[in-house]
């Protein structure tokens, strides 16, 4: 069978030859119907960008009382002054890196503000509003600090405040392209960002309080997923895509690799040294790590082959940080693809991806709950859905998952009773949980 | 002028730049409503749809630079529209002769024309829009999945499975009928 990078290299050709782009002889046709067509003004589509519910919680009901509402201003400054007087002489408390939190608040986004609710059960507030485009927030591991996406002139910058949405300033001098990879480093000083301004992906160290990002030297490697190594968070996982090699039939194919990165540069980044599991693609193969809670082991994605089925399997392996020792976890069923591993708080758990696909039969996507040790093998928790995307986290806390069913609905997953419940509202960009000192 | 340039001044009524951005993307549109609906008809209509709309709507169009991918959009929700409507349609073969390059030299012995458009056929609509979108047009997965209005990983599963699919028919092996979607995540 043809090798799957090698079909996907040649396949923008091959459609360029299938279809024999020319220019058609309706475009006179087309034009004429537009010269005859009167276009919308620019303002038809303001609507898009007033979210409906948050707008009308800021129009006031009644006539405001400018007085009565100046004292209590007056108060609350007052009030505010004298916390801020009594909190700063405090030690801050905030979180250890890694392991179990307090739950905090949810941010998320709504039609390019940041929203916050204090509980899955508390109203929604507007934290940064205004006329730019902020987006797709993220709490830093201490719940003290923001990162968030903010559009300006078509393009998207990255972006980091306070918690309170004070501070806002621009982090890293390149817009966001494509593919961007954004995580926190576990001291909250800084963060780890795959990001292809120019299609070329490159791995930067960026500084939150705007010092200047510092680009990675990966040799020519070009890196897709970052995951922070615990138990200190001095070195990345980085998965790469290495370039062109031959098989032994001469045949290219592209190696899928994963490096250990000393991000302050005092050894050279270190090669896993897995398998490359040449089976489906650069784009698939070898993929979703995540570490272990000692920082010893990997989990990660392998897309194993399947009789009669060309999408092969995915299963979730476990790798000594030396390579050695990669061993398939337990597996669902063998029509069942198990994948996308995310460590939960304490390092007992694994939550993952099960699915079979369409043309198999009771195609599904469902998430489970699989012990790192390899113990066992995964129990599935929560809704079964069908033609659906899931997105997934553990609660800081590590007693909940919450998970976003399409952009329809939020429900909170008790891994251990595999019981779940509704939240009752929903969002277009997932929320992210702020972790809290204990 | 630039792009950007012409694409501003469209937006405020100049019908003139809208002829050079439409005379410049038509081609490339029409090869893509082919690809992707099989019907030379069809894709006219789609084509025709999509740049009326396109110049309707162009002032409401915030960012300017996204043009070419705002048109993306607007091709392939007409062609999914046409689909919709036409559904009980047989589609006809397609390629016309005049379309088919008369020489041998078909990109390289790893894809076969016919076996592609063989794989393409059997792939669902949706399907085809997105190896279309992606490989095709060069559009970033993460916009093919803004542009269909689907989740990153839909768009992604969706084209692991078509790629796997028309490999299959590429190579000469049976070709599996693709029903409506696979889930999961990919990377």
């Amino acid at each position: 069978m043809t090798p799957i990078d090698t079909f996907e290299r040649h396949l923008p050709s091959a459609l360029t030859d299938l279809a024999v782009p020319a220019t058609p002889d309706y475009l006179t046709d087309i034009l004429g119907r537009t010269a005859a067509t009167r276009q919308r003004p620019a303002w038809a589509s303001i609507e898009r960008w007033l979210p409906v519910d948050i707008a009308r919680s800021r129009v006031p009901a009644t006539r405001v009382p400018w007085r009565q509402l100046g004292i209590l201003v007056a108060l609350a400054l007052l009030i505010s002054a004298m916390l801020a007087a009594y909190v700063g002489t405090r030690p801050t408390h905030v979180p250890p890196p890694f392991g179990p939190a307090e739950n905090g608040r949810l941010i998320y986004s709504v039609d390019g503000d940041i929203v916050i609710r204090d509980g899955l059960q508390t109203a929604p507030q507007v934290l940064i509003s205004g006329p730019s485009i902020d987006h797709d927030p993220g709490y830093s591991p201490d719940g003290t600090k923001l990162v968030y996406l903010s559009d300006e002139g078509g393009k998207a910058y990255l972006t980091s405040s306070m918690a309170d949405g004070s501070n806002a300033h621009r982090i890293m001098g390149d817009p966001i392209g494509d593919n961007v990879h954004v995580v926190w480093a576990p001291d909250s000083q800084r963060l780890a960002v795959v990001n292809d301004p120019q299609g070329i992906p490159q791995l930067s160290i960026v500084p939150v309080d705007g010092s200047g990002s510092r680009t990675v030297d990966l040799d020519g490697l070009r890196p897709t997923d970052i995951v922070w190594r615990p138990p200190d968070g001095h070195e990345l996982l980085v998965r790469v895509i290495k370039p062109t090699e031959l098989r032994a039939d001469q045949s290219p194919y592209t190696p899928i690799q994963f490096y250990v990165v000393d991000i302050d540069g005092s050894t050279a980044p270190r090669s896993v040294g897995i398998d490359p599991h040449d089976n489906f693609g650069p784009d698939w193969d070898n993929s979703g790590p995540d570490w272990s809670q000692d920082g010893k082991a990997i989990y990660y994605n392998v897309v194993d082959p399947a009789l009669g089925d060309p999408a092969g399997r995915y299963r979730i392996h476990r790798v000594n940080v030396d390579g050695t020792a990669d061993v398939v976890m337990p597996g669902p069923a063998p029509e069942v693809n198990e994948a996308w591993p995310i460590r939960s708080p304490d390092g007992k758990w694994l939550l993952v991806e099960h699915w079979t696909w369409a043309d198999q039969p009771d195609p599904h996507l469902s998430l489970a709950v699989l012990p790192t040790d390899g113990s066992a093998p995964a129990h599935d928790v929560g809704p079964k859905v069908v033609d659906q995307n899931v997105d997934r986290a553990w609660s800081p806390d590590g007693t909940r998952i919450l998970a976003r069913i399409g952009d329809t609905k939020i429900v909170s997953i008790d891994p251990v009773a595999a019981s779940y419940e509704e939240i009752g509202w929903s969002a277009t960009v997932f929320p992210d949980w702020q972790r809290r000192a204990r | 002028m630039d792009q950007r340039g012409l694409v501003e001044r469209a937006q405020r009524g100049d019908h003139d730049a809208f002829a050079v951005l439409a005379s410049g993307s038509i081609a490339r549109l029409d090869a893509a409503a082919r690809l992707i609906l099989r019907d030379g008809e069809l894709a006219r209509d789609a084509v025709q749809e999509a740049m009326v709309r396109s110049w309707r709507d162009l002032p409401t169009l915030r960012d300017v630079d996204r043009f070419d991918a705002w048109l993306h959009r607007l091709l392939v929700n007409a062609c999914l529209d046409m689909m919709r409507r036409r559904r009980r349609r047989a589609i006809e073969v397609e390629l016309t002769p005049i379309l088919i390059p008369m020489t041998a030299d078909f990109t390289s012995d790893v894809v076969d024309r016919d076996l592609l458009d063989r794989g393409l056929r059997a792939l669902e609509p949706s399907w085809r829009a997105i190896v279309v979108l992606h490989y095709f047009l060069g559009m970033p997965l993460p916009e093919v999945a803004s542009a269909l209005g689907i989740p990153l990983g839909t768009a992604k599963s969706r084209l692991h499975r078509a790629i796997g699919l028309l490999r299959v028919t590429v190579d000469g092996d049976a070709v599996v009928e693709t029903p409506a979607v696979p889930e999961g995540r990919l990377a």
